[in-house]
């Protein structure tokens, strides 16, 4: 009688151990910690408790060399989520990424599953967050009037107003980013999304008369706002500090031209609001978008089952309702669901899930070099905007030096 | 009668046994709890405490090389040498501080994470430094205040440099903690030897006075001479308290050393602010200066704090703390000894009662 029973106890436990130890892991590399990190990992927490599974999550902001290293190791994570398309496309051209199944392609518009596309005919992309760029926003109890809807009014309240805008370039090791979103937001609305698509893609030269254009037109901008000391502000000045003056008292200015995460560094009770980027040519309107995607990386089956479950609308939708979250998602389940609070956060989430000419930030679909150069290359402009014609020069010759890597052919949709 | 001779037999028998086992467990519980102590010590004096005293000193590298090519560009010797030879010299040494961190790491994937993460940004702190030579030389003052200003701002903006390098010193820190407190150091572990050994010394004890009522014989020299190995065995052991008594010592004389390091290096790095948003405020007019640079610059510490400790004496002093592995070859001796002793003591008896019925 005693024996049967100790083995039964026996056998529970070695049944609860082998159980505890065989709980399968899924490794996810991706580029947030902090706070992000909590969002993030509250997205994924469903997936873990339905699955039985223990997502291993690495979150650091240098994801794209922690990645790098990891695939010539031969030892990728099960999934990454990167900031940049283009990279997560030259790992699909390289045969490094896997096609995506069981996503209901019907909860994204047709613009967006081209860009998840990655330039090829499969599925090789998931979105978990996005962000809208092509916007200008302005203190709701300052707002511009009439509001500008096209570039020579932006110009005009510019000369009138001063100072009009909010400029920031400072950003760390890649100060000089809100600067090429100027240049890319002016090249979409002055040149059009087919020319946008073909200078992101490496193919239209810096030195063609429509990027030179888009600088020029930024320089004209740039002039109208004031004296040249106002670029050195510009350069001093971290751009999560530039959109703050706008709330002061005395507001230090009353535009910025920042995307949608913007809103994240305004003081808690600012009223805000925002319009689209003007057009400047006879373009269709559309709208730059960046977007963190999530690739596969390995034929782990878990992983695929958690890449289905990142594109469904019950996964999009948590980050978007969280407390005081600035995130948004292009899922259209999630827009018809009413997650976003108020007018501002699901206006700008129907253009992300909606707009019929999407183009994604050329500075994420470039290679890292061509951005980093770009990047250096606004600071070098508004130092002197003069040395253009070197400046487009230099950005020429690093393009040449890239022409052999793969690029992410498709960056609108 | 022969009931009773067959009783003494089996009770020396039985106690043979016991006092051979117990010795055998108090040598494996000695000896391992030694050894492991001695192994964590040494951990601590080869790879730990290094580590926590190589953060401290990059950082310190680190802010006297800004220092130092704040100095070039205001006093203008960036003319010739760009942020300089000093700036170069000590940056080197903070980049070489942090790779002999790296070999010595103890705070695991994430100590190792952010190693790598501080070697991210320490290039870009350079190449905005290196910048800022190139943008002086072309005579090009917006450009070089920028380079300088973006520099600092590698260093001291939120989650960068000198944050990260906060969090490694932490986690080396709390690492260092959790050795000289968890493991075979944690107090409580000393039951696992001490148990067996009390045990061991009831066993003698019993055995002596088994002798005596038994045969009439008041001492057992050769049990005798086993208790006395036993307490020897036992003090061998316990001398892991004062080793790690040496090793919290010297835990504790680090901290200090790595507080008057941080200080001193803090002062070192307020004084280059100071002097660069100054330099910067002056230069771009009042219009400007942007929404981030202060309007005031953060007070100069004309005096650095003293030092307290050295390196040298710290490394010392986790030394110390491993300087009786020799106890490791003496405590199985004398636990032999102990076998042997009591062996010798109670064969005799033994053989008295062999060829009894």
């Amino acid at each position: 009688m005693k024996l049967p029973k100790i083995l039964l106890a026996a056998a529970l436990i070695v049944g609860l151990l082998t159980g505890c130890a065989t709980r399968a892991t899924l490794t996810v590399l991706g580029p947030w910690s902090d706070a992000e990190e909590q969002s993030f990992r509250a997205v994924f927490a469903d997936f873990e408790a339905e699955h039985d599974v223990t997502i291993d999550y690495i979150g650091t902001p240098a994801v794209n060399q922690v990645l790098q290293a990891d695939v010539q190791k031969g030892q990728p994570p099960d999934v990454a989520v990167l900031t940049s398309p283009g990279e997560l496309a030259r790992y699909a051209s390289a045969g490094g990424l896997r096609k995506i199944a069981g996503v209901s392609e019907s909860e994204y518009s047709q613009q967006w599953r081209t860009l998840l596309r990655l330039g090829t005919p499969d599925l090789y992309a998931v979105p978990v967050k996005a962000d809208l760029k092509s916007i200008v926003w302005y203190n709701a109890h300052h707002a511009p009037s009439p509001i500008p809807s096209k570039w020579q009014g932006l110009l005009d309240y510019t000369a009138k107003v001063k100072t009009a805008w909010c400029l920031g370039m400072e950003a760390y090791s890649t100060s000089g980013w809100p600067g090429t979103d100027w240049i890319e937001d002016i090249l979409l609305h002055e040149a059009g999304p087919a020319t946008y698509a073909s200078w992101a893609s490496g193919n239209l030269p810096w030195k063609s008369d429509a990027v030179r254009a888009a600088w020029t037109t930024w320089g004209q901008l740039l002039a109208a706002q004031g004296p040249p000391g106002l670029r050195t502000a510009a350069l001093l000045t971290y751009f999560g500090d530039a959109g703050k003056q706008m709330f002061a008292k005395q507001p230090g200015c009353y535009l910025e031209h920042q995307g949608s995460f913007a809103t994240g560094s305004y003081p808690k009770d600012a009223a805000y609001d925002f319009f689209p980027f003007p057009t400047i040519g006879a373009v269709p309107e559309s709208s730059e978008v960046s977007v963190n995607l999530a690739g596969q990386f390995t034929d782990n089956p878990l992983a695929a089952d958690f890449m289905a479950y990142l594109a469904g609308a019950r996964a999009q939708a948590v980050w978007p309702a969280r407390q005081d979250s600035s995130a948004f998602s292009v899922n259209q389940q999630v827009l018809a669901a009413s997650v976003y609070k108020g007018p501002v956060r699901t206006r700008i989430a129907q253009v992300l899930a909606k707009a019929q000419h999407l183009c994604l930030d050329a500075s994420d679909v470039m290679p890292a070099a061509m951005a980093d150069a770009f990047s250096r290359a606004v600071l070098e402009f508004l130092g002197d905007p003069n040395r253009l014609p070197d400046i487009l020069s230099g950005l020429d010759n690093v393009r040449t030096g890239l022409a052999g890597q793969a690029k992410l052919t498709e960056p609108c949709g | 009668m022969t009931d009773q001779v067959s009783t003494t037999r089996r009770d020396l028998l039985r106690l043979r046994l016991g006092l051979l086992g117990l010795t055998v467990v108090v040598l494996a519980m000695s000896v391992w709890s030694f050894a492991a102590t001695q192994s964590v010590l040494g951990t601590v004096r080869d790879r730990t405490a290094p580590a926590v005293m190589d953060v401290a000193a990059a950082r310190s590298a680190l802010m006297q090389a800004h220092s130092a090519a704040v100095g070039s560009f205001v006093y203008q010797g960036a003319t010739l040498v760009g942020p300089g030879e000093e700036y170069t010299a000590d940056l080197a040494v903070a980049e070489q501080d942090l790779a002999r961190a790296a070999g010595d790491n103890a705070g695991g994937s994430t100590g190792s994470g952010e190693l790598q993460l501080i070697a991210g940004l320490l290039t870009t702190y350079s190449g905005w430094m290196s910048q800022a030579g190139t943008h002086f030389r072309d005579g090009t003052p917006a450009l070089y205040l920028t380079d300088l200003w973006y520099a600092a701002r590698s260093l001291y903006g939120s989650e960068q440099t000198l944050a990260h390098l906060d969090d490694l010193a932490d986690l080396q820190r709390q690492e260092l903690d959790q050795q000289l407190s968890g493991g075979w150091l944690n107090p409580w572990t000393v039951l696992a030897w001490a148990v067996p050994s009390a045990a061991l010394c009831f066993l003698l004890w019993f055995t002596q006075h088994y002798l005596w009522r038994k045969f009439g014989r008041r001492f057992n020299l050769a049990l005798l001479g086993a208790s006395a190995l036993l307490v020897l065995v036992i003090a061998a052991t316990a001398s892991q308290f004062l080793l790690a008594g040496r090793a919290q010592a010297a835990s504790a004389a680090l901290t200090s050393y790595v507080t008057s390091t941080n200080q001193q290096s803090d002062a070192v790095s307020a004084d280059a602010q100071h002097r660069l948003i100054l330099f910067v405020r002056t230069t771009c007019n009042p219009t400007g200066c942007g929404a981030t640079l202060p309007d005031t610059p953060p007070a100069e510490q004309l005096t650095l704090p003293p030092t307290t400790t050295t390196a040298s004496a710290i490394t010392a002093g986790f030394a110390d703390a491993t300087d009786l592995s020799w106890l490791l070859v003496l405590i199985p001796v004398l636990a032999l000894g102990v076998a042997g002793l009591s062996l010798i003591g109670l064969q005799p008896r033994i053989d008295e009662y062999r060829y009894r019925p």
